[in-house]
C-alpha cells in the first residue's frame, strides 16, 4: 500500500496570504475576518486523514463462465467495505487482459460506502478464444476532502481467470478460397482434352490421335490436336527493391514488409490449394539470405523444396525491408537509386528499361534483373509479383512476360496514402501505373492496407486458380 | 498490475481500444464540471453587482466565454484547418469583447472619480478603481477558466499555441493599419519634401535602371542589373524540382536530367562570371570618365558599349528574368517544404493568415456602419456638451484618416491586446503559477478569489466577499476533483455519489467557516478607518498569522 498526502489546500494558503496583504494595504480589517473562508479549507485538508481506513474486499464473477469465442461475458465485482469507518472515495480499476475488449460499461469506478455496505461495479468483455488472466484490481482510497490518499492492490476473491476455448480448429484460410488444382490451358496444341485444330499427319504422330473418319471419307492422314494442359506453376515474386521500402506513414510498416506479409499469406494458400509454387524476392542483398544468394541474386525456393526455405526467404525480405530508414528511401518512384547504392546485383536500375521494353521487343534484354528473372522461369509458370508499384519496373516485367507467354498478377499493398500533396501525386503515379499494367495484359489486385489482407487475397487467388 | 500507473492513465485499459470513446471518456466528470459552471456563475454574478461593474463583467465575461470555445476548437483533432481557421478569427472578438468590457467599466469609474477633491483623495481613488479593475479581470479569468475546464483545454500548450495563432492573424491587419495610417500622413499633412524627395528618387531609380542617357555607356547600372538577373536565374534553376520530374526521360538520345545539368552549370558559370566582373565594371562606370573611355577606345567598339549598356529592351528583359526567377524560385521553395507536410497540418498552418485577410476585408466592407455605430454609441453615453465636442473631434479624425483606416486600426490594436493577454497568460502556466493539469479550475478558483478579495476592499457587503471567498475555494476543489477523477476513472464510470459527497463536504466546510467569519466580524468594527487599525483588527491579523503557522506546523 503506498500512502499520499496531496497538499491540495496550499492554494489556500496563498490565498490568506493575499487577504493579508490587501489588508494591510487597504486598512482594512474586514479582509483579516475574510481570511478565516480559506483558513477553514486549509484546516479541513489538514485534519482529514485515513488512518482506520482498511482497503475493501473484491469479488470478481462472470456470467457465462466458460464462453464461446465472441461471447459477450459479463464481469461483476462485489466491493464491500469489511472495515469500521465509511471511505467516502474508493476508486478502483480491474485489471482487464490486454486481448479482451471491453464493449460496455467500464471496468473503472469510484464508490462511496459505508462500513458494511456492498456495491457493484459490472462490465462486458468480449470473449476471444484462450485463456485470460484478470489481475488484482486497483484500489485507491481518498477522504472526503481528497486530501489523503492510500493506493493498493487487492486480490480479488472468485474468478480469476476467463476460459474460451474452441472446439473445432480454426479454420484455415484456404478452405475459403476455391479448392481447384491449378492447370493451366495453354494457346498451343497438343494433349489433353478439348479440341484445338488439326494439322497433317507427321511421322511420329500417336495413332490415337488420327482423325480415322476424314481418312475413311478422303483418304487424307489428319492428326488432331487438343489443347495442351500442363500443369500450373506459380512464381511468386516479392518486391522488396529499395524503392519499394517507401511508407505510408511513420511508424507503419514499408512496402516491402507488406508485400513480403502477402506474399507469405498468398504462398500458404497457394501451396495449401496443391499448387505448385515458387517464391523468389529482389532487392536482397547477399547478407540478407540465410547462406548467402546464388550468384544471379534471385533465391528460387519452391514449394517442392520444403515450406522452411520458402519462410528463409520472406524472413530475408523482411530483413532487406527493415535495412532502410524510411527517410533513406525515396518516396518518389521516378527517383530509382543507382545498383550499387541499392547494394545487390538485383537492384538494376529499373526505370531505364521501361522505354526501352516500349520499342525493343523483348525488354528483359536490356534489364539485368527481368533477364535473370525469365531464365528462371519455366515455360509454364505464371508469375505473380507482390509489389507496392513505385516505379515503372514492374511494368517494363508484364511487357517481357507477356511477349514470352506469361501470366502475370500484379498484388500492390497501397503505401502511398494522400495525406500530403506529394502523396497524392505519388498516389496518382501509382494509379496510372496499375492501369499501364492492366493495359499490358496483367491482372491488379489493389490491396488498400486498411482493408483486411484476405479480400486483397481472395480476388487475387481467384484469378490464380480460375485456369481449371 | 503496478498500481500507480494504471490509476493514472487510460493507456493501459482495453477500453481504450475504443478511440473514439476515450477522447471524450477522460475528460473531467460531469457533476463536478457543474459545481464549477454553476458555482463561478454565481459567484461573478454576486461580485460584479455588488462592485457595481455588472454591465462590464457581461461583456468581458462573454469575451472569456468566446476564448475558452477558441481554445478547446485548437484541441479539436479531426477538422484542424477549419477549425484553427475558426479559432482565429474567434481571437478578435473575445479580445474586443475583454477589452471594451474592462475598458469601458474603467472609463465610468474614473469619470466618476476624478476629479478628487485632494491629495489623500487620489490615493484613495486609484486604489479603489485597482480594487475595480482586480474585480473585473478576476471575473472574466473566472469564466475563462470554468468554462476551460468543461475539456481541461487551459493548458500551457493550448495557451501557446492561441498565442501563436492570434499573432499571425494579427500580422495582416497590424500592417495593412500601419500602411493606411501612414499613407493617410504622408497625403493628408502634404509633407511636400517627404513627398518630392520620394517622387524624386523613384523617377531617379526607374530612370537608371530602364531608361539611361543612350549617349554614354552606362556600365555600372547594367552590370548591377545583369549580376541580379544571372543569380536569380541560377537560383530559379537549381530549385526547380527538374531532375525529379524528368526522372529517366530522354529527348532523341539525350536524357533530359543531363540537359538540366548543362542548363544549371551554364547559369552558374554566368552568374559567376557577372558577379566576378562586378567591381571591375563598377570601377570602370564610376571611376572613369566617359570621355577617358571614348579616348581609350576604338569608336566602334564605344558605340557598341553605349548601345548595349544602354539598351531600354535589353534591360527591361533582365528585370523582368530577375522578377520572374525570384517568383519562380520562391513558388519552387514553398512547394518543396509544402510537398511532404500532410494537407490538414499545412491548411492549419495557413488558417491564421487567411484569418487575418479575413478581419481586414470584413473591416473594408463594413467599417462606416461600424463606425458610425461605434461613435453613436459613445456620444449617446456622454453628456451634452461634452457629446458635442466629441462628436465634432470625431468627425475631424474620420475624415483625417478615413474610416477604413480606423476600424482596421481599432482590430490591429484588438488584436494586438489579445496577444499581450495570451502572452501574459502563458508566461502565468510557464512560470507554474497556474498549474497545467489543473489550469481551466485554477483560472477559475483564483479568479474568483481576487475579485473577492478585492470586492473586499470596495464598498460591499461582508458576507458577498464571505460568500465568493468560498465559492472561489469550493469552484476550484470541485475542479481539480473532476480533472482527477476523470483522469483516474473516466467518464464513462457511475462517479456521481462520489462526486456528490464530495462536493457537500466543501460546500458544508465553506458554510461553516462563512458563519464562523459573520460571528467573528460582529467583534470587529468595519468600514475604512484611514490610517488607524484599531486594536481588535491587530488582534484579529496576529491570530490569523497564528492560525497559518500552526497548520503549516502540523504538515
Amino acid at each position: 500500500m503506498t500512502r499520499e498526502r496531496t497538499s491540495r489546500w496550499k492554494g489556500g494558503l496563498a490565498g490568506t496570504l493575499l487577504l493579508t496583504t490587501l489588508g494591510l494595504l487597504y486598512a482594512e480589517p474586514r479582509l483579516f475576518v475574510v481570511a478565516v473562508v480559506p483558513i477553514a479549507y486549509v484546516a479541513y485538508g489538514a485534519l482529514s486523514s485515513l488512518s482506520g481506513a482498511a482497503a475493501p474486499s473484491v469479488e470478481r464473477s462472470f456470467d457465462p463462465a466458460s464462453p464461446p469465442p465472441g461471447a459477450e461475458v459479463e464481469v461483476t465485482l462485489r466491493v464491500r467495505n469489511d472495515g469500521d469507518s465509511a471511505l467516502a472515495d474508493v476508486r478502483l480499476v480491474d485489471d482487464v487482459p490486454d486481448e479482451l475488449r471491453v464493449v460496455s460499461g467500464s471496468p473503472r469506478a469510484a464508490l462511496a460506502l459505508r462500513p458494511g455496505e456492498e456495491a457493484t461495479v459490472s462490465y462486458s468483455v468480449v470473449a476471444t478464444r484462450g485463456d485470460h488472466a484478470f489481475g488484482d484490481p486497483a484500489i485507491r482510497v481518498r477522504t472526503v476532502s481528497a486530501e489523503d490518499c492510500a493506493t493498493t492492490a487487492v486480490s480479488a476473491d472468485g474468478d480469476t481467470t476467463l476460459s474460451c476455448s474452441l472446439a473445432v480448429a480454426d479454420p484455415p484460410f484456404a478452405r475459403a478460397s476455391p479448392r481447384r488444382v491449378g492447370t493451366h490451358t495453354t494457346d498451343s496444341g497438343g494433349d489433353g482434352i478439348e479440341f484445338h485444330s488439326t494439322r497433317e499427319y507427321r511421322p511420329g504422330d500417336s495413332l490415337s490421335r488420327i482423325d480415322w473418319r476424314r481418312f475413311a471419307k478422303t483418304g487424307d492422314l489428319t492428326t488432331v490436336r487438343f489443347r495442351e494442359e500442363r500443369a500450373a506453376r506459380t512464381v511468386v515474386v516479392v518486391d522488396a527493391r529499395p524503392v519499394a521500402r517507401a511508407t505510408a506513414r511513420a511508424g507503419y510498416p514499408n512496402g516491402a514488409e507488406l508485400s513480403a506479409y502477402a506474399g507469405e499469406r498468398l504462398y500458404d494458400a497457394l501451396t495449401a490449394a496443391n499448387v505448385a509454387t515458387t517464391v523468389t524476392a529482389l532487392g536482397l542483398r547477399d547478407d540478407d539470405f540465410e547462406g548467402g544468394l546464388p550468384p544471379d541474386g534471385l533465391p528460387w525456393v519452391g514449394s517442392d523444396s520444403g515450406v522452411a526455405d520458402a519462410r528463409l526467404v520472406f524472413s530475408a525480405v523482411g530483413r532487406a525491408a527493415d535495412r532502410d530508414g524510411s527517410n533513406d528511401v525515396p518516396t518518389d518512384g521516378s527517383a530509382v537509386p543507382s545498383p550499387s547504392a541499392a547494394g545487390a546485383s538485383a537492384d538494376a536500375p529499373a526505370a531505364n528499361s521501361t522505354r526501352r521494353a516500349a520499342t525493343v521487343p523483348d525488354g528483359g534484354r536490356t534489364d539485368e534483373t527481368i533477364r535473370r528473372l525469365l531464365t528462371r522461369l519455366s515455360a509454364d509458370s505464371q508469375v505473380v509479383l507482390v509489389s507496392p508499384v513505385l516505379d515503372d519496373w514492374p511494368e517494363s516485367l508484364a511487357r517481357s512476360l507477356s511477349v514470352r507467354g506469361h501470366e502475370l498478377t500484379v498484388l500492390s499493398p497501397d503505401v502511398t496514402g494522400d495525406d500530403s500533396p506529394g502523396r497524392s501525386v505519388a498516389g496518382t503515379h501509382r494509379a496510372i501505373r496499375l492501369w499501364d499494367l492492366r493495359a499490358t495484359g496483367a491482372t491488379t489486385v489493389d490491396w488498400n492496407v486498411d482493408d483486411p489482407l484476405g479480400i486483397a487475397l481472395e480476388r487475387s487467388l481467384n484469378t490464380l486458380l480460375s485456369h481449371a | 498490475m503496478t498500481d500507480e500507473t494504471t490509476l493514472d492513465g487510460p493507456e493501459t485499459d482495453a477500453a481504450s481500444a475504443d478511440v473514439a470513446v476515450s477522447k471524450t471518456n477522460w475528460a473531467p466528470t460531469r457533476t463536478s464540471t457543474a459545481v464549477v459552471l454553476v458555482g463561478t456563475a454565481a459567484g461573478v454574478t454576486l461580485l460584479s453587482r455588488a462592485a457595481g461593474v455588472g454591465t462590464g463583467v457581461a461583456v468581458s465575461v462573454s469575451g472569456a466565454l468566446i476564448l475558452g470555445l477558441a481554445l478547446w476548437l485548437l484541441t479539436v483533432e479531426q477538422w484542424r484547418a477549419p477549425a484553427t481557421l475558426a479559432a482565429s478569427l474567434l481571437l478578435v472578438p473575445a479580445g474586443g469583447a475583454v477589452a471594451a468590457g474592462v475598458g469601458y467599466e474603467l472609463l465610468v469609474e474614473f469619470a466618476a472619480s476624478f476629479p478628487a477633491p485632494d491629495r489623500t483623495g487620489v490615493v484613495g481613488q486609484t486604489l479603489r478603481i485597482l480594487g475595480v479593475a482586480a474585480v473585473l479581470v478576476g471575473c472574466t479569468f473566472a469564466a475563462l477558466g470554468a468554462v476551460a475546464s468543461v475539456r481541461n483545454v487551459a493548458e500551457r500548450r493550448t495557451v501557446g499555441r492561441c498565442w501563436g495563432l492570434v499573432v499571425r492573424a494579427a500580422l495582416l491587419p497590424v500592417g495593412v493599419a500601419l500602411a493606411l495610417a501612414g499613407r493617410a500622413l504622408v497625403t493628408e499633412m502634404e509633407i511636400l519634401p517627404i513627398d518630392d524627395a520620394a517622387d524624386r528618387a523613384s523617377s531617379t531609380f526607374t530612370d537608371a535602371v530602364f531608361a539611361p542617357t543612350a549617349t554614354d555607356p552606362q556600365l555600372a547600372s547594367f552590370w548591377v542589373v545583369l549580376t541580379v538577373a544571372t543569380a536569380a536565374a541560377f537560383k530559379a534553376l537549381v530549385e526547380l524540382p527538374t531532375r525529379e520530374l524528368a526522372g529517366d526521360s530522354t529527348i532523341g538520345e539525350i536524357e533530359v536530367a543531363e540537359i538540366a545539368d548543362a542548363v544549371e552549370r551554364g547559369a552558374s558559370v554566368l552568374a559567376f562570371v557577372a558577379f566576378a566582373g562586378l567591381p571591375l565594371a563598377l570601377l570602370v562606370g564610376v571611376v572613369v570618365p566617359a570621355a577617358d573611355l571614348r579616348a581609350g577606345l576604338p569608336p566602334e567598339a564605344y558605340r557598341l558599349l553605349a548601345d548595349a549598356t544602354t539598351n531600354t529592351g535589353v534591360r527591361r528583359a533582365l528585370v523582368g528574368i530577375t522578377a520572374v526567377s525570384v517568383g519562380i524560385a520562391v513558388a519552387a521553395r514553398l512547394v518543396r517544404s509544402s510537398i511532404r507536410t500532410p494537407t490538414s497540418d499545412l491548411l492549419a498552418g495557413y488558417a491564421p493568415y487567411v484569418a487575418g485577410l479575413a478581419i481586414v476585408a470584413g473591416a473594408g466592407v463594413v467599417h462606416e456602419r461600424v463606425l458610425d455605430g461605434l461613435l453613436g454609441f459613445v456620444a449617446g453615453r456622454l453628456d451634452a456638451p461634452l457629446a458635442d465636442e466629441f462628436r465634432r473631434l470625431s468627425g475631424n479624425v474620420v475624415e483625417f484618416y478615413g474610416s477604413e483606416t480606423i476600424v482596421v486600426g481599432l482590430l490591429a490594436v484588438v488584436a494586438v491586446l489579445a496577444a499581450g493577454g495570451l502572452f501574459a497568460l502563458w508566461v502565468a502556466f510557464a512560470l507554474g503559477f497556474v498549474p497545467d493539469r489543473v489550469g481551466g479550475p485554477s483560472l477559475a478558483g483564483g479568479g474568483l478569489f481576487v475579485a473577492a478579495g478585492f470586492a473586499g476592499t470596495l464598498d460591499t457587503p461582508l458576507w458577498v466577499v464571505l460568500v465568493g471567498a468560498a465559492l472561489a475555494l469550493a469552484v476550484w476543489d470541485a475542479g481539480e476533483f473532476a480533472t482527477t477523477l476523470g483522469a483516474e476513472v473516466g467518464r464513462r464510470a457511475e462517479t456521481r455519489r462520489v462526486e456528490l459527497l464530495h462536493a457537500v463536504g466543501t460546500v458544508s466546510v465553506g458554510g461553516l467557516a462563512v458563519a464562523a467569519a459573520v460571528g467573528l466580524a460582529g467583534a470587529v468594527p468595519s468600514g475604512p478607518e484611514v490610517g488607524a487599525l484599531d486594536a481588535a483588527g491587530v488582534a484579529l491579523l496576529g491570530a490569523v498569522g497564528a492560525v497559518v503557522a500552526l497548520v503549516m506546523a502540523l504538515r
